[in-house]
């Protein structure tokens, strides 16, 4: 539906049932939120707040007790809405006696891409995500953080309209990372939507236009990054180049222009600008 | 871009689960544990004592044997595997398949199509070992028709006529079985004549228990047939009405009698794996292969094969029998695949949402 935003809830109830007599525990109360389109949302919360659920459900993998679920203004039950998401799974539950390859050309087809496309892109992918040398191996033998980076290249494969990930920073090292921020940087580009759902917020916090969070199932914020996080009257500066001398005259100034510094640590490394570093070496 | 309409779809669902029923720690431990078995002397001493064992009774009891333990682990293993799927789902595979555009009921007959896919290779392959271990073998008779007879009790000297009722066997043989009642005397001898018209074959043997007694079909002929057993010894004896009377005639060669047995195998089996697919869904992996199992034993324990041969596996013990005598089963019943497929695809109904 040309116009519709990204996502829409709207009084959204979920329930899991429990027990024998498969009781109903409510996990999600009444949930509404907007995504509009081309933006990325960071869905923030402890464990257990409801996120996954919140996902499977925009993802069309599980039907909500009560409401209204709109990805891209089509109920996401159906297939057609279906062809334009793409869904990263908390636990990377994929077919481990597979091979990353055929997995991927197993992900491909279900998604419908056409098969003279399919394996081109599934090569491609594996370079970018850095297991085109594992590319024949069995998933079963990959580690977490490999088996993340698989994820990743799934849910980029069909290069979707609307992006969901579920902890996609679980288990990622700072390669990883680096190449997740890379895919999501281009899928912003290329006008996706994206969510992402994480319980650590720093983790993607600079790819988010708005951010959401979650609390027991209830939504307890949503709003605009900026506006959420930001501290009135704190900012964060970044210095290179001056010696102690100079930086405690600054400090002096701070304090007699009524100013206060909060912290005055040595910027670090990042663990990536640290690998380089020790390959060049080695 | 990704389409709804996209071909190949399921294909690759497909071989997936295929590959899953031909796990090689599974496979290759069956088929070696059989090649193994296969070794062994399957016919039974007293037989070889008394003399009475043929090549062909040789080879048919090692097929029996072997396709008797084959089928059993394979039976087991089926229900455990097909109840595993729902589990898989529920585990996390879900998560996958449903977030693409794909339509839940086809993922189903993909998963179930997939699995019975490598079950039928499976036991193709056993039934490759099964055939190398027994020997091909020479010509041998199929099992035509039946006709199913009343028990009766004939006294030393009494005669009864048994009407063989439909289309009349025009060659080959008649088989009737019959026992000596226990009473003073436990052995008595029999004539069993064969009668179309004026033409009349006969065949005359003593019985000790029960025992299937075989006669020929007169030829040039085409008039009804009537079977006629008369009692010529000094104890009584019973037509045993638990087993039909059997219409024989030469066809094919031993080991047709594995693909009998495959072909009904899979489409059972099949069966079944939808069966505790569908039990996935409402309960845990363990009960579902339970209560396949339970199912499984019901409908192939007493006489349920003879009665019913549209009910997958019914007829298997049945076949088996037949096979271990180094002869041919009748065809399949021909409602058998329908009867499967119904099964299969209608166990989506029992499994119900996966979330």
């Amino acid at each position: 539906m040309p116009g519709a935003p990204a996502l829409e809830l709207s009084d959204l109830v979920s329930c899991y049932r429990i027990g024998l007599l498969q009781r109903k525990r409510e996990v999600l109360h009444g949930v509404n939120l907007t995504l509009e389109r081309g933006k990325c949302l960071g869905l923030v919360g402890p464990n257990g707040s409801g996120k996954s659920t919140l996902l499977q459900i925009l993802a069309g993998v599980q039907r909500p007790e009560r409401g209204v679920v709109r990805v891209l203004g089509e109920d996401p039950r159906k297939a057609l809405a279906r062809t334009r998401l793409a869904y990263l799974p908390e636990d990377s539950p994929f077919p481990a006696e597979l091979s990353a390859l055929v997995a991927l050309d197993l992900l491909g087809a279900l998604a419908g891409l056409p098969r003279k496309e399919l394996r081109s892109r599934a090569e491609r992918l594996l370079e970018r995500v850095g297991l085109a040398d594992q590319r024949l191996a069995p998933l079963r033998t990959f580690s977490r953080g490999m088996m993340r980076r698989f994820g990743l290249a799934q849910a980029f494969l069909s290069e979707p309209e609307v992006v969901l990930l579920d902890e996609p920073t679980a288990g990622l090292d700072a390669p990883g990372f680096a190449v997740l921020e890379d895919l999501i940087s281009e899928a912003r580009n290329r006008g996706a939507s994206l969510v992402l759902a994480s319980h650590l917020p720093s983790d993607l916090l600079q790819h988010c236009d708005d951010l959401a969070l979650l609390l027991n199932g209830h939504l307890r914020a949503h709003g605009p990054t900026d506006e959420l996080l930001a501290i009135k009257g704190r900012v964060q500066l970044e210095l290179e180049g001056m010696g102690p001398a100079p930086l405690q005259e600054l400090e002096d100034w701070v304090r007699e222009a009524g100013g206060k510094v909060r912290s005055s640590l040595p910027s670090g490394r990042s663990l990536l600008e640290l690998y380089g570093q020790t390959e060049t070496h080695a | 871009m990704p389409s709804v309409e996209g071909r190949g779809r399921y294909g690759e669902l497909f071989r997936l689960w295929m590959k899953r029923s031909l796990a090689p720690s599974w496979s290759l431990s069956l088929l070696g544990l059989l090649a193994l078995l296969s070794l062994a002397d399957w016919t039974p001493s007293a037989l070889q004592a008394g003399g009475l064992t043929t090549p062909r009774l040789a080879r048919g009891l090692e097929r029996q044997a072997l396709w008797t333990i084959a089928l059993l682990l394979v039976s087991g293993w089926t229900a455990w595997h097909g109840a595993r799927v729902m589990g898989r789902w529920r585990d996390g595979e879900w998560s996958w398949i449903s977030s693409r555009p794909v339509a839940a009921f086809r993922v189903w007959l993909a998963t179930w199509a997939g699995a019975s896919a490598g079950l039928g290779l499976l036991l193709v392959a056993v039934g490759m070992v099964v055939e190398v271990g027994a020997g091909l073998g020479a010509e041998t008779v199929r099992l035509v028709a039946t006709q199913e007879v009343d028990d009766a009790r004939l006294e030393p000297g009494q005669t009864m006529e048994v009407h063989w009722q439909g289309d009349t066997p025009t060659t080959g043989t008649v088989r009737v079985f019959l026992r000596s009642s226990p009473g003073m005397d436990p052995t008595t001898d029999v004539r069993v004549e064969a009668r179309r018209g004026k033409k009349v074959a006969h065949t005359e043997v003593r019985l000790d228990g029960r025992r299937g007694v075989e006669v020929e079909v007169p030829t040039q002929s085409n008039r009804p047939l009537i079977v006629v057993i008369t009692d010529t010894g000094g104890g009584a004896l019973a037509l045993d009405g638990s087993t039909p009377m059997e219409w024989w005639r030469p066809a094919g060669y031993e080991w047709f009698g594995s693909c009998s047995v495959i072909w009904r195998a899979f489409l059972g089996l099949s069966a079944l794996l939808g069966l505790a697919m569908g039990l996935g869904g409402r309960m845990s992996a363990a009960s579902a292969a339970g209560l396949s199992a339970c199912l499984l034993l019901m409908a192939t324990t007493g006489d349920v094969g003879y009665r019913r041969p549209w009910i997958p596996l019914a007829d298997l013990p049945a076949v088996l029998t037949i096979v271990g005598e180094g002869r041919l089963p009748m065809s399949g019943h021909l409602l058998l695949p329908l009867v499967a497929i119904a099964v299969g695809a209608s166990a989506w109904c029992l499994a119900g949402r996966v979330r």
